[in-house]
């Protein structure tokens, strides 16, 4: 073997070795077969913000004061972007809310040198605060830009803590967060359901998201189980359906539903000249 | 304690309390010891969660929720699935009631002012020294008046029978008005309550201006009727809105169309003669209606050629709104917003009201529907009182006949009464104002006494939703927590000082828990009401089907009373219109304290914790400003400052500026930031409703050469230090953004 093929060998020893090494949920609860998601319907989807504050308030985010709003540096797990199509007087306003993709092939999870990311068992890409080492290699290989480094610790002045969620880990400074599709109701579904010798019910665990969402433009569920709503929802709106960049390969377990424009043929001139901005 | 008995003051301390005691200033003292595990605080389980069903009847939303509490504490909430209004779905000022529940900057404790009113100094003070002197001040009064947000049920009715015992009345006041709109649903369909908007079976919705998926009347109640408009039935809902500036509604349309600000209904009449003149809508629906009212020759006025350039709609695009609209029933037309703060905003809404007689589902389903009567022992939402109403007393006690005593909740009209109404100086004039809250604003910064109110999620309350969902409603408010200050609920001061001061003429409840109950034992009789009242509180409230009095078929209107728009100048030194506007998050700026609404971004502009003005690119040129532009807008009646967002939805000559900034007290994330837009606008009037003509002021804009970044969350291309530019055009148009 010539000494680049040892060098080879040697590296994809290293690889594999450490392949071994990534750490399993074995032993956390979880559901053989399930791949958690979500289809976000934007022809329901108002941009109304409500999935933002409940996502806040059940997340434990820190406050995003206007300083760090400025710095983009801002920590919204789901945010709504907002597009124009068109000017004035035909101007368009579109409204997608982004989160984290749950990517089934998540590029975050292949950058990371610490497996604080991973995927789990049930379809989630997880985050492990106390092994991050904040490197920001994950999102920086993040193609839809929903993973947060937290630049500062985050502060509530008293009695504003009393709020926090105790179910949720406060991140400290240096570490990335992002949405975990709350995992922490999903552990906690998994405990009820085990405690009571079954499976978690269709509909029984929501995200805060998901849960406030006014126009039920967010649902969620076990996209493996042909009988959940999203899955059977996905499947009869296939013509509507997409996902964000999917072109990459990245697998999202979000699956967007196309907002219906019965107008659209009108402005097509308009939309001949459409750019795009990243 | 020599006005008020202490042994009243420590019933209404305990009442609160849901039976735990409470001390001032403090977490509740057992919570803070060291405890064993059988002597823990009542309801506290360590690390188990409790759920609590109740109402944020402070925010006016109309939502019922429940209360995820752990070890006592408030931790998310979440909407009541089982409450027929919102059905489990809330907005984000519902969400957002935790943080002021734990918000740092709260009142804690009685305050007496020391300076100049309005000069924010004051001094400590404690509860029964507080008590004492406004029961001393109100001892003494010959008038009182109470004023107040809005309200509804048995703390509605404490206000109200209060103010009468002690000679005075009770003022509700709005920061944006629903006035005009409940004088249009009076005179155009005869309905005593505002309709219900039955949104989820509606095949179209033409909507002049009312934003009724951000802000107006009960958006959580409209968003999950859209939700099914769209997607939940064979037909997919169109949805029209018109309008001067794209509001949050507008941005979702499927057809936005611009009208001239105050020309909406114009633009309703020439619908009405496109549907009339093309036949699309049965005669038998509307030839009786529109002879009533002026008939087919009052109406021809309005065809599309003859009002195409006054109202700033093109033929072609009035002619396909009437096709479109009439074609796709049932559906129903709506005003608010600009339509009806325009000053002839009562003719706009009556005209937009017509179409709903002509294309015949009023009363259907998909259409407007009426709602059921309140019973008699059921207070029913007090009705506003309209901005000319108000600037009408506060010119009375101006000229010398104020009331002795004002006492103000959860009402800011210092703040949002337009500075040229002169209102901050009118109640000064009334030589005692007590205010209570739970945080400071511009009118408690002007009260000689400030006594901290409990939060919504700390006290008790009922709470009728206007509108309702079709049902008769009594939403259920209850302690979910322990109070952490030392505050008490508005209606038990009254109930306090009532007792004290008017015995003879008191209730017969000592504290607002047994007024809630007793009106609940009124209105939900039958069986045992220990049970019943135990599943009352458990679902958050009580509802049941009622008799609703049916639409009348005459509108009290007539098309020739339509006027034109007046407004604050004639164009000429102030050219632009200026469109104030409610945001999702901050509403009217009542909860502009708040970190979490301060940092949830505009959905129009993505802006955040400031004032910007939306401006059309060729307006900007124009001034030679760009985005993030400090600008000074000027009008006849006042001046501010705001940075400019171009943006491309805005039409030429528009300014739409946000409301809810520019606060002088409310603490750390309300003061010192943004501008104020309703103190600079025009006194105007709409006619015949009273209310507060507020897009009827026109502007100018000085580019001030002072440049801020707007906190905003897009990020633009090539966004480097202060390098912005502007979004013109993203996508390929259809919808797939990301492919």
């Amino acid at each position: 073997m010539s000494s680049s093929a040892n060098e080879a060998a040697a590296r994809a020893s290293a690889v594999s070795e450490m392949g071994r090494t990534i750490p399993t949920d074995a032993e956390v609860p979880h559901s053989e077969g399930v791949r958690w998601g979500m289809v976000v319907d934007l022809d329901r989807c108002t941009g109304c913000q409500a999935c933002v504050v409940a996502c806040q308030a059940e997340n434990n985010i820190a406050l995003n004061e206007e300083q760090r709003v400025l710095e983009r540096r801002a920590k919204t797990w789901i945010r709504i972007e907002r597009y124009w199509e068109g000017e004035f007087p035909n101007a368009k306003a579109r409204f997608i809310p982004v989160l984290c993709q749950h990517c089934g092939n998540a590029p975050c999870e292949t950058v990371c040198p610490v497996w604080a990311t991973y995927h789990n068992r049930e379809g989630l890409n997880v985050q492990v605060y106390n092994r991050c080492i904040g490197t920001r290699f994950c999102a920086n290989g993040c193609p839809y830009s929903v993973r947060y480094f937290n630049f500062w610790n985050p502060e509530w002045p008293e009695p504003m803590n009393n709020q926090l969620n105790p179910d949720v880990t406060v991140r400290t400074k240096g570490i990335i967060e992002k949405c975990t599709f709350c995992v922490q109701r999903i552990n906690r579904a998994h405990v009820t359901a085990g405690t009571e010798g079954r499976e978690i019910r269709p509909g029984e665990v929501q995200p805060a998201c998901a849960q406030s969402c006014p126009t039920s433009a967010l649902v969620f569920a076990d996209l493996n189980n042909p009988e959940s709503y999203p899955a059977q929802l996905a499947e009869a709106e296939a013509d509507r359906s997409y996902t964000l960049l999917e072109h990459f390969g990245t697998d999202p377990g979000v699956i967007y539903l196309k907002k219906v424009d019965p107008h659209a043929e009108i402005h097509e001139d308009e939309h001949a000249h459409a750019g795009a901005h990243a | 304690m020599s006005g008020i008995a202490r042994r009243r003051f420590l019933i209404g301390s305990a009442a609160l309390a849901g039976g735990a005691t409470i001390v001032a200033c403090a977490a509740p003292e057992r919570e803070s010891q060291v405890q064993s595990f059988v002597l823990q605080p009542e309801l506290s389980l360590p690390g188990q969660e409790l759920w609590f069903a109740t109402t944020c009847a402070h925010s006016a939303c109309g939502n019922s929720v429940v209360v995820r509490t752990i070890d006592g504490r408030a931790k998310k909430v979440e909407g009541n699935p089982a409450f027929p209004v919102n059905q489990g779905k809330l907005n984000v000022r519902s969400q957002a009631g935790v943080q002021s529940l734990y918000h740092p900057d709260r009142l804690s404790v009685p305050k007496r002012r020391r300076g100049l009113r309005g000069a924010n100094e004051f001094e400590d003070l404690e509860w029964p020294a507080g008590l004492d002197l406004l029961s001393e001040k109100m001892s003494e009064a010959r008038s009182v008046v109470v004023i107040t947000g809005p309200m509804s049920g048995t703390r509605a009715r404490i206000a109200r029978d209060f103010a009468t015992a002690f000679g005075g009345e009770h003022v509700v006041y709005e920061t944006v008005e629903s006035t005009v709109w409940r004088k249009t649903v009076q005179d155009g369909l005869g309905a005593r309550r505002l309709p219900y908007l039955d949104i989820a079976n509606a095949h179209s919705i033409l909507s002049f201006g009312a934003d009724f998926l951000s802000t107006w009347l009960s958006p959580t109640q409209y968003g999950v009727g859209y939700g099914e408009f769209r997607q939940g039935h064979g037909e997919r809902g169109r949805l029209i809105q018109v309008e001067p500036r794209m509001s949050l509604t507008g941005a979702n349309a499927d057809s936005w169309v611009y009208v001239h600000p105050g020309q909406e209904g114009v633009l309703a009449l020439s619908i009405a003669q496109v549907i009339a003149a093309e036949g699309l809508a049965p005669p038998d629906n509307w030839f009786g209606v529109v002879s009533e009212i002026g008939g087919l020759e009052a109406l021809n006025a309005y065809a599309p050629d003859l009002v195409s350039e006054r109202t700033g709609v093109p033929v072609e695009r009035i002619q396909a709104i009437a096709r479109e609209f009439a074609s796709h029933q049932p559906g129903f037309a709506i005003a608010g917003g600009p339509a009806l703060a325009s000053t002839n905003g009562l003719d706009n809404g009556l005209a937009a009201m017509l179409l709903n007689h002509m294309v015949g589902s009023l009363g259907q389903p998909g259409g407007l529907l009426p709602n059921p009567d309140l019973r008699s022992t059921v207070t029913p939402p007090t009705e506003p009182t309209s901005f000319a109403d108000l600037a009408g007393r506060g010119n009375t006690w101006l000229e010398g006949e104020p009331p002795d005593v004002a006492i103000v909740f959860e009402a800011d009209p210092v703040y949002g009464m337009p500075e040229a109404t002169r209102f901050a100086d009118a109640l000064g004039k009334i030589p005692f104002v007590v205010g209570i809250g739970t945080i400071m604003s511009e009118t408690l910064g002007h009260a000689d006494l400030v006594l901290p109110s409990t939060h919504a999620f700390e006290e008790w309350g009922d709470y009728v939703p206007d509108p309702a969902p079709r049902q008769h409603v009594v939403g259920l408010q209850q302690p979910v927590v322990t109070p952490s200050i030392s505050g008490r609920s508005f209606g038990d001061i009254l109930l306090t000082l009532w007792h004290d001061l008017r015995p003879n003429l008191a209730p017969p409840w000592d504290t607002m828990r047994d007024a809630v109950r007793a009106n609940a034992a009124e209105v939900f009789r039958g069986g045992d009401f220990e049970e019943r009242w135990v599943e009352l509180l458990k679902n958050g409230g009580g509802w049941n089907d009622d008799w609703a009095p049916e639409f009348t078929r005459t509108p009290n209107w007539h098309i020739n009373l339509l006027a034109e728009p007046a407004f604050s100048d004639n164009g000429v030194e102030y050219p632009l219109h200026l469109i104030p506007f409610e945001g999702v998050a901050l509403g009217g700026g009542d909860e502009t304290a708040n970190p979490w609404l301060q940092a949830t971004p505009d959905p129009i502009s993505t802006a955040t914790w400031t004032t910007w003005v939306e401006m059309n690119p060729t307006t900007a040129a124009a001034l030679n400003v760009s985005r993030g532009d400090v600008v000074r807008i000027e009008t006849a009646h006042g001046e501010f400052e705001a940075g400019v967002y171009i943006s491309p939805a805005a039409a030429p000559g528009i300014l739409g500026v946000p409301i809810g900034q520019g606060h002088s007290f409310g603490g750390r994330w309300r003061e010192d930031r943004g501008s104020n837009v309703l103190a600079s606008l025009a006194p105007l009037t709409v006619a015949g409703a009273g209310g507060l003509a507020w897009a009827a002021t026109r502007a100018r804009v000085r580019p001030t050469g002072d440049y801020r970044q707007l906190p905003t969350i897009e990020v633009l291309p090539n966004a480097r230090n202060d390098v912005e530019e502007v979004i013109v055009q993203v996508t390929n148009g259809n919808g797939d953004h990301h492919k």
